[in-house]
């Protein structure tokens, strides 16, 4: 028995030497200051599902977006504020609880634009605190939420809508109530398990009143289906205890997606699109007996058009003739539906929901699948909302430039090149489209990045860019003699080599491979999929509506993978689930999909991550979202796909499309998933939520740039979001988590030699943030530093302080930014502002040593600061400039002393004033006259009159030498020879100047012997020190 | 057997008060408890405090004096003083940089500022007779560090002419019971909506009141601004001349 134990405390020992150690993080106690910075852009934004107005305040409206959360306008739509960061990015739905407009909110989450990209939702929130804090109120199975309504007349009562699954059957669909605000839910109406509740609506008047429509709908990843017996349009007249099928005047038949909306001011006028069986029967149909009978009106191309994409009409809130149809464009009618006209020329096609101002119906805001956009003539010209970043990247790539390019394709907007730095922030002119139509993968040439590759849906096209140029020159491969037709996906797999410079992969059921960027291509491996005919019907897609747009394209190869560590390792997953691997660059390959277990047959191969370290073990991402598995499936090999284990556990709530294996810490892997970031830092035993400025989007890709050590992410909704630096992330050991404090050393600082321009801030338009500049301290604490003084100094290499810092007293990791200046000079005072005074010079490039004191403790640590070595100054210009900067500095507060001393002579000599009650001895000392003369000095050093502004008064030596000094501490290279004259005259007057100065205290000593004489117990001083 | 049952009757003691909630009132009440007791607090008439201020790479000196209902805010750069901004009891006002004079606040941020000044020496001493109210919000991790949300809501306050509410989220360290952040969110102005953050450390007795002697002042996380507290003097003399608004000036 003993010997068991033993046995077993010794395997036990051995499995833990041998396996990483487990850190269990708790994200908010250990991430601290690492923090994401988001660049956006928002020049095309993104996919806006659902828009909701203030019932009142026209300057307040919220956007909800499709996969970039909801964001409120206090100021009428220039500028806006996320307001759901911490939840789920995708949402669909939003209420203004009409009897607390200014408070209480609802979101529903999940988007009803049921596109083949679309993500998923996590039940229905509420806000009591005008959007500053969610709380989830339950139906978290519901997938996507059509609408929410409170009862105009009772806050506690709420009703929603649930359309439900989209990949499969769901009992959660249908109307749900709410008669305690939330707390709990009664299924108040229910279809079945494949028709969900696409909209629901409310009488104005009555709130027992109200129209549900039911849908029956369902994709898989291969195909969609819209419409069946089920669909249909019902109404309760009792609060939703009973409903009835009002299709009185509706053709027989299957039905699809329908859209109803009652008139706001006429409960009598309700609208229906309807999508059915016979194209001639599709169209607007209007009752205007509230439901009870029926009348097509109109079939025209935007009111029968993609109904699962378009299906929202939206009728002024004064006119019940004046009705708004989302399309493909904007459609309206003032003849209640009688005739149409397109609105939304010139603007992102793909309408999806409107707002009519409550006030002015000519003020109209839409959202569509680029943004939202503001009319204020009724709809005939429209301004773009320029400040909503929520562009939907399927993908993001990187060059080596300084600052480096990030590359990438949105949904329905284009491709991308945009820099991760620019002066001023990175604006939206600063993003260079490099294609048309979806963009998806995007790649610059690893050596030359005017060379972009760029792709559109289901690879119609593939380009190679020269981006200077402005040349795009299709280079798809085709299908040669004797191959079947080609299979793209909708998100084409096309990518680079890491180690042939101009080759270029492309996936179709085939690896195909270009080794002379993109001319001429080879077939690189046979039909890596499952090539299983039942999942190749695209044609029959769409149910009642035709719809085969090759976003249904499947049994494709999705991915295509290289080994850093060997060119001939390549991995290649397929939508259809297969995992293939390479070892001989391509002569064989082998499915390891048998290998894999855990994993649902067919679930889709997302991404394939070979390993940094080791050239056998690599790590598969399954993403089973379009078989209705929600559920994360990440499989790691180590030895080239025979064995492989599952790296995630329940703390991923979520499915995942991304992983990254640090570049340096093999036991550090970045998780992107549909609802946000998680970092691992022990090989996967614990993961944690990454949340510091961080939404909780889709992160469909990431990158690491192994120069910058910056992890770059694809969002899905909110642009690319990038943490700049990983550094600390690499470090966090066991060890370190224990220390009281500890140092983590990054890359020395660069010094920012760039000049200021004057630029106004372009106010409502998205501006990116910038990286930081300043050098960074970094350190762990293992507790926040709360009680007692924590201080921390900057030393040079001669030991000399030149900077007191404000430490981070988190716990966790805390970064410290310097700006690596001195103090600005002592300035002498006037009457107004010298602005050159303010400056400080920046200190030269070199080691410093940062000091950190806490309690009784002392922690030291080196950094370093370095020249940009693509700098157009020498080390002889900066030296130059540093000594003339500092002569400078130096004459500053000279002077500043010199007119300390005649300030203080002046306030004495005023004190004394007063005392001297003896006429004659005041005559004979005349300090009225000695009091002139220092004030006529001053006034020849520094400004003594005037304002800041355009009442300012004539500079003096003061204001000419802080400008002299501003001027050549403000520029990194030499000083001009002008300004080097001037430097020497400048001195020359400062010397003069001493002297009178000096000349004055001299007199002060003479009329201080007379008022010793006359017993007044006072004497003119220049300085405290003389006076002490 | 009797040890047995005192030893379960422990345990269940020691587990009911590890389970019992604390409450707003119990959290508030701790936190004067372990920084000098109500009785020290109540008696504060007067304070107080030199600074500097840091912010982007600039450092200038800082005076910060509070009585009942008056307030000043001073910094000196150049040698000249500029107040930003003070507050007499009825008045509040504030130097123009361009002038140089004082300017007094429109109507509606005076009314702001008077339900800020209000609160001297603490918010939360005598909150209910002010006319506060305060709510445990649950927790959350600030600062690496567990803590209690108390949400205190003063009265509604006016912005552009539409009645808000006014209030600030208090986040007070599990540990000690002392707020190490407050979180409210900004009511006015182009940055409406947006969060503004205050980060307090250092703290140290003074006079037996334990009191922040840094300031982190941050807007949506990020650090705009440090206030380094070099001494802070309570109970002194501070003529009311010094926060009156100087008629023609």
């Amino acid at each position: 028995m003993k010997q068991y134990i033993a046995l077993i405390l010794a395997l036990t020992n051995f499995v833990i030497l041998s396996a990483q150690k487990p850190i269990p993080l708790k994200s908010d106690e250990i991430f601290g200051a690492v923090r994401a910075r988001q660049i956006g852009p928002a020049v095309m934004s993104g996919r806006v599902s659902d828009l909701e107005a203030h019932p009142t305040d026209s300057k307040i409206f919220y956007v909800a977006a499709a996969g970039g959360g909801v964001w409120k306008t206090n100021n009428a739509g220039v500028t806006f504020n996320p307001i759901f960061d911490k939840h789920t990015q995708c949402t669909g739905a939003i209420e203004i609880d009409p009897n607390d407009p200014d408070r209480t909110l609802w979101v529903g989450t999940g988007e009803t634009w049921t596109r083949n990209s679309v993500s998923i939702g996590d039940g229905i929130y509420k806000s009591e605190d005008g959007g500053q804090n969610w709380k989830n109120m339950g139906l978290t199975r519901s997938e996507r939420i059509s609408n929410i309504i409170v009862n105009p007349k009772n806050s506690k009562e709420v009703f929603v809508g649930v359309m439900g699954a989209l990949w499969g059957d769901s009992e959660e669909r249908g109307v749900y109530k709410t008669t305690d605000g939330g707390l709990t839910w009664n299924k108040i109406f229910y279809i079945n398990a494949t028709t969900g509740c696409s909209e629901l609506t409310m009488d104005p008047v009555n709130p027992a009143i109200m129209y549900a429509a039911f849908w029956e709908f369902r994709r898989t990843a291969y195909s969609f289906n819209s419409g069946g017996v089920n669909s249909a349009l019902y109404k309760t007249m009792d609060g939703g205890k009973t409903w009835g099928r009002i299709h009185n005047g509706f053709p027989s038949g299957k039905l699809g997606r329908i859209t109803v909306a009652v008139a706001p001011s006429n409960a009598s006028i309700v609208y229906a699109v309807l999508e059915t069986e016979k194209n001639e029967d599709k169209g607007l149909y209007r009752s205007d007996d509230a439901g009870a009978s029926w009348k097509k009106l109109n079939g025209d191309f935007e009111l029968v058009i993609r109904p699962f994409y378009f299906s929202r009409i939206v009728i002024d809130p004064k006119n019940p003739d004046i009705i708004l149809k989302a399309g493909l464009q904007g459609y309206i009618s003032k003849d209640g539906g009688k005739t149409f006209r397109s609105i939304g020329g010139g603007i992102h096609s793909d309408f999806h929901d409107f707002i009519f101002d409550p006030h002015d119906s000519n003020k109209i805001v839409v959202g569509t699948d680029g943004g939202v956009y503001r009319s204020w003539d009724g709809g005939t010209v429209w301004e773009m909302v320029k400040g909503l970043p929520l562009s939907q990247f399927y993908h993001v790539s990187f060059d080596n430039q300084k600052p480096y390019r990030v590359y990438g394709g949105l949904q329905d907007n284009g491709s991308w090149t945009g820099p991760s730095k620019q002066v001023g922030g990175i604006k939206n002119s600063d993003w260079v489209s490099v294609g048309y139509g979806d963009g998806f993968r995007v790649y610059p040439h690893p050596k030359d990045p005017n060379t972009v590759y760029s792709e559109m849906q289901g690879a119609e096209n593939i380009w190679r860019v020269d981006v200077a140029k402005s040349q795009a020159k299709i280079i798809k491969p085709y299908a040669e003699d004797g191959d079947p037709k080609l299979r793209f996906n909708w998100n084409a797999p096309l990518s680079t080599s890491l180690h042939q410079p101009d080759r270029v992969y492309v996936g179709s059921q085939f690896v195909h491979v270009s080794d002379d960027k993109g001319e001429t291509w080879r077939k690189l491996s046979p039909d890596l999929t499952t090539n299983d005919p039942k999942k190749q019907l695209q044609e029959e897609s769409g149910g009642l509506s035709a719809d085969n747009s090759g976003a249904e394209n499947h049994c494709t190869v999705f991915t295509i993978n290289e080994s850093p560590l060997d060119k001939d390792i390549i991995w290649v997953g397929t939508d259809d689930g297969n995992v293939q691997v390479t070892m001989d660059g391509g002569k064989t390959w082998t499915n390891v999909t048998g290998n894999i277990t855990g994993v649902p047959k067919n679930t889709w191969t997302y991404f394939i991550e070979p390993s940094n370290f080791d050239k056998n073990t690599a790590f598969v991402v399954f993403d089973g979202h379009t078989q209705n598995d929600m559920k994360p499936y990440v499989m790691k090999t180590t030895d080239a796909g025979k064995t492989w284990k599952s790296v995630v556990n329940d703390q991923i709530p979520v499915f995942a499309r991304s992983i990254k294996e640090d570049l340096k810490n093999p036991n550090l892997w970045y998780l992107g998933t549909e609802s946000g970031l998680y970092v691992t830092v022990d090989a996967g035993q614990n993961w944690a939520k990454f949340e510091n400025n961080m939404p909780a989007v889709a992160i469909h890709y990431m990158a690491l740039h192994p120069e910058e050590n910056a992890l770059i992410m694809a969002t899905h909704g909110r642009g690319v979001i990038i943490i700049d630096d990983v550094t600390p992330l690499r470090k966090i050991t066991e060890e370190a988590m224990e220390k009281e404090l500890d140092f983590i050393t990054v890359k020395p600082t660069v010094i920012n030699e760039s000049s200021s321009f004057q630029s106004f801030p372009a106010v409502g338009e998205y501006v990116g943030d910038n990286p930081t500049t300043s050098a960074r301290i970094v350190y762990f604490m293992n507790k926040r530093h709360t009680f007692g003084k924590m201080t921390m100094e900057v030393f040079d290499e001669n030991g000399y302080k030149i900077a007191d810092l404000i430490p981070g007293k988190s716990k966790g990791i805390n970064e410290v930014q310097w700006n690596y200046t001195l103090k600005p000079p002592k300035t002498a005072k006037g009457k107004t502002f010298t602005f050159g005074g303010f400056a400080a010079p920046t200190v030269p490039a070199g080691k410093y040593t940062v000091k950190i004191n806490k309690g009784n403790k002392e922690f030291t640590q080196e950094i370093e600061l370095k020249y940009d070595e693509s700098s157009i100054h020498s080390l002889e210009d900066r030296k130059l400039k540093d000594e003339k900067g500092m002569e400078l500095y130096n004459m500053m507060e000279s002077l500043a002393y010199e007119v300390d001393k005649l300030d203080m002579l002046q306030k004495t000599a005023e004190e004394i004033l007063p005392l001297l009650k003896d006429k004659k001895l005041a005559k004979q000392l005349n300090l009225q006259a000695y009091i002139k003369e220092i004030e006529a000095l001053r006034s020849n050093l520094v400004i003594t009159t005037g304002d800041n502004y355009v009442g300012a008064a004539e500079p003096q030596l003061r204001e000419k030498i802080a400008s002299l000094y501003g001027e050549v501490v403000g520029y990194a290279g030499k000083p001009s020879g002008a300004q080097m004259a001037n430097l020497n005259l400048l001195k020359t007057r400062l010397t003069e100047a001493g002297a009178k100065v000096k000349t004055v205290v001299q007199k002060s000593d003479e009329l201080n012997k007379q008022l010793l004489k006359a017993k007044i117990d006072k004497i003119i001083v220049a300085t405290l020190n003389e006076k002490a | 057997m009797n040890f047995r049952k005192n030893l379960v009757l422990g345990c269940f003691v020691l587990i009911s008060q590890l389970l019992s909630a604390q409450t707003a009132d119990e959290i508030i009440n701790k936190y004067f408890e372990n920084t000098g007791g109500r009785d020290a607090w109540s008696k504060l008439t007067s304070m107080k405090s030199t600074a500097k201020v840091k912010t982007q790479g600039m450092e200038f000196p800082a005076i910060m004096l509070s009585k009942p209902m008056k307030q000043k805010i001073s910094f000196t750069f150049q040698g000249m003083t500029m107040v930003q901004p003070a507050f007499d009891g009825t008045t509040g006002w504030q130097t123009n940089f361009m002038t140089m004079k004082a300017e007094k606040m429109e109507a509606e941020d005076n009314e702001i500022t008077k339900a800020e000044v209000a609160d001297f020496p603490d918010a939360f001493l005598r909150y209910k007779e002010k006319g506060y109210n305060i709510a445990l919000e649950g927790s959350e991790t600030v600062e690496g560090t567990d803590c209690y949300k108390i949400k205190l809501t003063k009265k509604p306050v006016m912005i552009e002419g539409k009645e808000e509410e006014n209030s600030t989220v208090y986040f007070f360290d599990k540990e000690n019971f002392i707020p190490i952040m407050t979180k409210s969110i900004i009511k006015k102005g182009p940055a409406k909506g947006k969060s503004s953050e205050a980060v307090f450390s250092d703290y140290q007795e003074v006079n037996g009141l334990m009191l922040p002697f840094t300031l982190d002042q941050k807007f949506e996380g990020q650090t705009q601004a440090s206030i380094a507290i070099e001494k802070i003097e309570l109970n002194v003399e501070i003529d009311d001349k010094e926060f009156a608004f100087p008629e023609g000036n």
